[in-house]
């Protein structure tokens, strides 16, 4: 119990802790990503081991999401009227990486509705493309969170808002073409949940670029106003 | 580094304080001493008089501290000053409840801020009802804390020498003896006294401050750790938070918003507050080591004695320990849909019956 104790008291300070745990959560929800859009290339959407993994590492994030709240309270408990922009900060973008999350499982939906790995039309190898991209853009945000950086956060912003575009300018395609149902849901789902990916990455990089009413919106405007 | 030099100064300043005030109620005479004696001999009025200058100085150490001068100056007794030192139990915990009013506005989070709040107080209502009629049958807590201060001292006898009381004791003499030199024996003491409590009081609410300032980080990260395992790892996070910060009215008062929130439970803050109850007795037992006399240390003891044994009795007994978490919940329900039932209590339990008490006991 005293070993406990010291160890406790040598523990990092808590908003420390809690900026490490939402980098950790977007590390789950970056490996949560790979995994499920590897399943949809090449593997299959229903393999019970694999989908048991995905969803275990979904528990990982949403009890990251509750821990860290938790934490919010007691920091601002303790510390009243300390680190109050960080604290909100933290409050939202610790939903997004949450979602990230959610969205990953149901790409994984996704994969198992296309009964085969996707593949073989154009539309695939722009898939391939895009989720290339949004998975490039995890680490530089889980960077350019931790480092409060707000260069890189503003690179993010701006490549996560072009590949959001991107998957409504997919979909925008899908509606004109006459592909068979199945495909269709599946194509226009899968573009729709990049697209949210791709939102909620922008969404945590704008924390960091933004000031805190205006975080979830990025306005060039003010950003060109702002001096760095 | 500079903290923990005020940290020092201000606890060298807190123990001057006492030894300083007890000298000055020895210099108001016997005539004060009798009005006091006969003031406090009624035990009912004593019990409220603890409870309301507690809620008024919202410092339970404080309050013990000025009654461990009073024991050291002669000026009370031991006997009477048992049943004070309870109602300092009970009045310390009227910050917490001050704390749970900021939650007033959102019933949800004022009912759980509120159970969290009061859950201490039920249970040090119901601990007193417990025991002072055993101490007035029996000197129970009297005599186990004299016993207790007798095998401390390492003998019985009025006073001991302690390395803290040679410390302050040069600067407590020039002091005294300059201002009774300076001001004549009667205008002297009341100066004295007066001086003294302020010192007293200022240098404990500055030392707290300075403690939580120093340590409120590192603190928030014990709570994190501890606070969710309620029991006997609640009842040291109390402890070790009380002794680092000299206050459980800090202690509680920091559970009270994340009762408010739902992350802790009133057991988790009911374990919480049997640590913070005993924790808190380190002021009071350093004041009395700081005099040297042994029934300053035995109503210290007193302090400790009383809080340790209700630990001992309540939380290993389940049916006991459900007796203040429930009352604290089922006031909790009643305060937050009538909201002014709420503030009817912390005014008419904290203020107005005490003051009523004490009135009607002078009268008797």
């Amino acid at each position: 119990m005293f070993k406990e104790l010291i160890r406790a008291w040598r523990r990092k300070p808590i908003l420390v802790q809690m900026c490490e745990a939402l980098v950790q959560m977007i590390g789950d929800a970056h490996w949560m990503f790979r995994s499920v859009t590897k399943l949809l290339f090449e593997g299959d959407g229903s393999d019970p081991q694999a989908v048991r993994e995905i969803y275990d590492r979904d528990i990982t994030i949403n009890k990251a999401e509750r821990h860290i709240r938790t934490q919010l309270v007691e920091h601002l408990s303790f510390l009243p009227g300390s680190d109050v922009p960080t604290c909100l900060i933290l409050m939202s973008v610790v939903k997004d990486a949450e979602r990230i999350g959610d969205y990953c499982k149901n790409i994984l939906e996704v994969a198992g509705w296309l009964k085969a790995p996707l593949g073989g039309d154009a539309y695939a190898e722009e898939f391939r493309a895009l989720i290339g991209e949004i998975g490039d853009a995890f680490e530089p945000t889980a960077k350019c969170f931790e480092e409060s950086d707000g260069e890189i956060g503003h690179v993010v912003v701006e490549k996560t808002r072009a590949l959001a575009a991107r998957s409504d300018e997919m979909i925008d395609r899908f509606l004109e073409d006459e592909m068979p149902c199945r495909r269709a849901v599946s194509y226009t789902l899968l573009a729709r949940y990049l697209k949210r990916v791709a939102a909620h990455l922008a969404n945590i990089a704008t924390s960091t670029v933004m000031p805190l009413h205006k975080l979830d919106f990025f306005d060039e405007k003010w950003v060109a106003r702002e001096p760095q | 580094m500079w903290r923990t030099v005020a940290v020092l100064v201000l606890l060298y300043l807190f123990l001057v304080s006492i030894n300083l005030l007890g000298k000055g109620l020895k210099m108001f005479g016997t005539g004060f001493a009798d009005q006091l004696m006969a003031t406090t001999s009624n035990p009912v009025v004593g019990l409220f008089v603890g409870i309301l200058v507690t809620s008024v100085i919202q410092s339970s150490s404080a309050t013990t501290s000025i009654i461990v001068s009073l024991v050291m100056g002669g000026t009370l007794s031991v006997q009477n000053a048992v049943p004070i030192v309870m109602g300092a139990n009970i009045g310390t915990t009227v910050t917490s409840l001050l704390v749970s009013f900021a939650c007033v506005s959102r019933r949800e989070e004022f009912r759980r801020a509120l159970g969290g709040a009061t859950v201490d107080e039920f249970f040090k209502a119901i601990l007193v009802a417990l025991f002072l009629p055993v101490e007035l049958l029996t000197g129970f807590l009297r005599h186990t804390s004299t016993w207790l201060a007798g095998l401390m001292a390492g003998a019985e006898i009025c006073t001991f020498r302690s390395p803290v009381k040679s410390a302050v004791e040069p600067l407590v003499k020039m002091i005294a003896s300059f201002i009774e030199r300076s001001l004549g024996p009667a205008t002297g003491a009341t100066i004295l006294v007066v001086v003294s409590l302020a010192l007293l009081l200022g240098a404990l609410f500055l030392m707290v401050r300075v403690l939580k300032a120093a340590s409120v980080g590192r603190l928030g990260v014990l709570f994190d750790r501890f606070i969710g395992s309620g029991g006997i790892r609640g009842i040291v996070l109390g402890l070790v938070v009380t002794m680092t910060v000299q206050s459980s009215s800090v202690t509680l008062s920091l559970c009270v918003p994340m009762a408010a929130a739902g992350i802790v439970t009133v057991e988790q803050v009911f374990a919480v507050a049997l640590g913070a109850n005993v924790g808190t007795t380190v002021t009071a037992l350093l004041a009395a080591f700081s005099t040297g006399n042994v029934n300053a240390l035995a109503i210290a003891l007193v302090h400790t004695v009383f809080n340790v044994t209700g630990v001992l009795l309540f939380y290993p007994i389940k049916p006991l320990r459900r007796i203040p978490i429930g009352l604290a919940r089922w006031f909790a329900g009643v305060g937050s849909r009538s909201r002014w039932i709420a503030v009817l209590y912390l005014v008419g339990a904290f203020f107005v019956l005490p003051l009523i008490c004490i009135f009607v006991g002078r009268l008797l």
